[in-house]
């Protein structure tokens, strides 16, 4: 089962691929960036020139025009904005909270006890179906794509909590006895920083999750947003526009999930290389 | 999960309901009377639910769902696996091609759906190209892992017994991948489940997402809560039947 689960994990990481191409080859960059060009320009020929004739389809020249033109008119910043908003604020309240509960699950027997069956069935929800009760309890507002984005985003960093502060060696926890550290002072200064690098993991997930259940709550319930945008431009069959979104709403989850990389290597030294040695794993 | 393992080889299932069940007990205590239009009492989930719908349209309709996810599974599993093991196999592949999947996967996975539906219209065909399309990633990229880690003994031996590339896919690298392609397929569920529900809620009608889409629109807020609790189960239930699969297929696996 242990080797098993990691693959779990493998498949959960971000960015893993990558890394493993780039220690194949120090020129992985110029051949897969030349693969996407050579596409992308497949693309372009293939549908201008007609010889695939295609209903409804956009070229990539098109699709950076309609770029442009959102850009240029305000649209697209507008819904950048209120998508992004939703899924930050939605996010942070689901770290703080997931942080909270998974400390408490992570630290006593008798509440990992009476919750996690509780645990598994909540995370297990398809959180799509969490749309229209939110959608009738919070109404047409930002307040229920933050409703729908906690009430998912939450599970992941509940169990990487729990499980990382389960995970952290006994003799750690001896030093603090021995210490005679408060359970307060034992929990944030000891135990809480030697689970960090689970808990970000779990924090990731919870970010692209996020960005999912973002786009899915404007899709099919709050009229705003990069997903309402993407739907109605379908819907409005303007191809350039609905790719256009695509890529939008793309670059978004690859600027998020880099911008969190990136803050992660701000931790205190220790913590940073247990995580580089969590991920090389 | 290993982490999940360590976490639930200590706890007790049952007991582990209480607060579940203690909160929607609280719920129906403070709401009971009032027929709240935001969050109706439990209570009512049930009786506001078979009123609209029989046992069975629900039934059927959770039967088209599982149909569509299935099929789209199954697909990507196939092209997932085979994809994924080329890319993990071969290293002009790999290099040539990490970057697009990791674009790709980093792509949140609704927004395959319109795209489908311009692609393809509103039929079933859409459904499963969208499902597979956003699920494919968790197998491709265990997969490829699970190839690109092919014990280097077992492919000596391969060059021994002068095996040519096929029989080598075919008799080492394959074998070698399957536990992990089934554990990507199990990470893939949850999303598929999704996708389903979305390409159905979207419009393209059948299966348990087209009450939930309608529930929302008739600001009928006790059904949208009895389909989510159900909806809910289903998933579940899913869940718990691809673990059992997966150790039944896996019991008589040698181990890597």
């Amino acid at each position: 089962m242990d080797a098993g689960d990691q693959s779990a994990a493998v498949a959960a990481q971000p960015g893993l691929l990558l890394r493993v191409a780039r220690q194949a080859g120090r020129r992985t960059n110029f051949y897969g960036f030349a693969t996407i060009a050579a596409l992308v320009l497949l693309w372009q020929v293939v549908i201008a020139t007609g010889v695939v004739d295609v209903e409804f389809m956009a070229t990539p020249t098109e699709i950076a025009g309609a770029i442009g033109d959102l850009a240029a008119s305000g649209e697209l910043a507008t819904n950048v904005v209120h998508t992004l908003s939703a899924v930050l604020i939605g996010w942070a309240i689901a770290v703080v909270a997931g942080v909270a509960i998974g400390t408490l699950v992570g630290l006593s027997a008798t509440a990992r006890d009476y919750s996690m069956a509780t645990i598994d069935l909540l995370r297990a929800l398809p959180t799509i179906a969490l749309v229209p009760p939110a959608v009738l309890a919070f109404g047409f507002a930002l307040k229920m794509e933050v409703a729908v984005i906690v009430c998912a985003a939450v599970w992941p960093v509940v169990i990487n909590t729990a499980g990382g502060i389960t995970q952290v060696p006994r003799e750690l926890r001896d030093v603090a006895r021995t210490f005679q550290l408060s359970p307060l002072r034992t929990a944030f200064g000891v135990v809480l920083p030697a689970a960090l690098p689970t808990v970000i993991v779990g924090m990731r997930l919870a970010m692209s999750l996020a960005l999912i259940l973002a786009v899915v709550a404007e899709m099919i319930g709050n009229p705003a947003g990069l997903g309402y945008a993407m739907v109605f431009a379908q819907q409005a069959i303007n191809p350039p526009e609905m790719f256009a979104y695509v890529v939008v709403i793309g670059l978004l989850g690859v600027l998020l999930n880099l911008a969190l990389g990136a803050a992660s290597r701000l931790l205190p030294p220790v913590a940073a290389a247990a995580l580089a040695e969590r991920e090389r794993r | 999960m290993r982490v999940l393992g360590r976490i639930r080889r200590h706890a007790a299932p049952v007991r582990g309901f209480l607060p579940l069940l203690l909160g929607l007990a609280l719920w129906e205590l403070l709401l009971v009377g009032q027929t709240s239009p935001f969050f109706p009492p439990p209570s009512l989930w049930f009786s506001e639910l078979t009123e609209e719908y029989s046992a069975g349209e629900l039934l059927s309709a959770l039967g088209a769902t599982f149909r569509t996810l299935v099929v789209g599974l199954a697909i990507a599993t196939a092209i997932g696996a085979v994809a994924g093991i080329a890319i993990g196999y071969f290293r002009t592949v790999r290099m040539s091609f990490s970057t697009l999947v990791e674009f790709l996967r980093a792509l949140p996975s609704p927004v395959i759906v319109p795209i489908a539906m311009l692609a393809f219209g509103q039929g079933e065909a859409m459904k499963v190209f969208a499902v597979a399309f956003a699920s494919i990633w968790p197998v491709l990229l265990n997969a490829a892992s699970a190839a690109g880690s092919t014990s280097p003994v077992l492919l000596d031996v391969a060059t021994t017994f002068r095996m040519g590339t096929g029989a080598r896919l075919r008799k080492i690298v394959l074998p070698g991948t399957v536990p992990s392609i089934l554990l990507g397929v199990r990470v893939a569920l949850p999303v598929a489940l999704i996708v389903t529900i979305l390409v159905e809620m979207l419009g393209a009608g059948g299966g348990i997402g087209a009450p939930l889409i309608d529930a929302q629109r008739e600001y009928r807020s006790a059904s949208a809560f009895g389909l989510l609790l159900i909806v809910g189960i289903f998933g579940y239930v899913l869940n718990l039947l691809f673990t059992m699969l997966q150790a039944l297929f896996l019991r008589r696996w040698p181990d890597g």
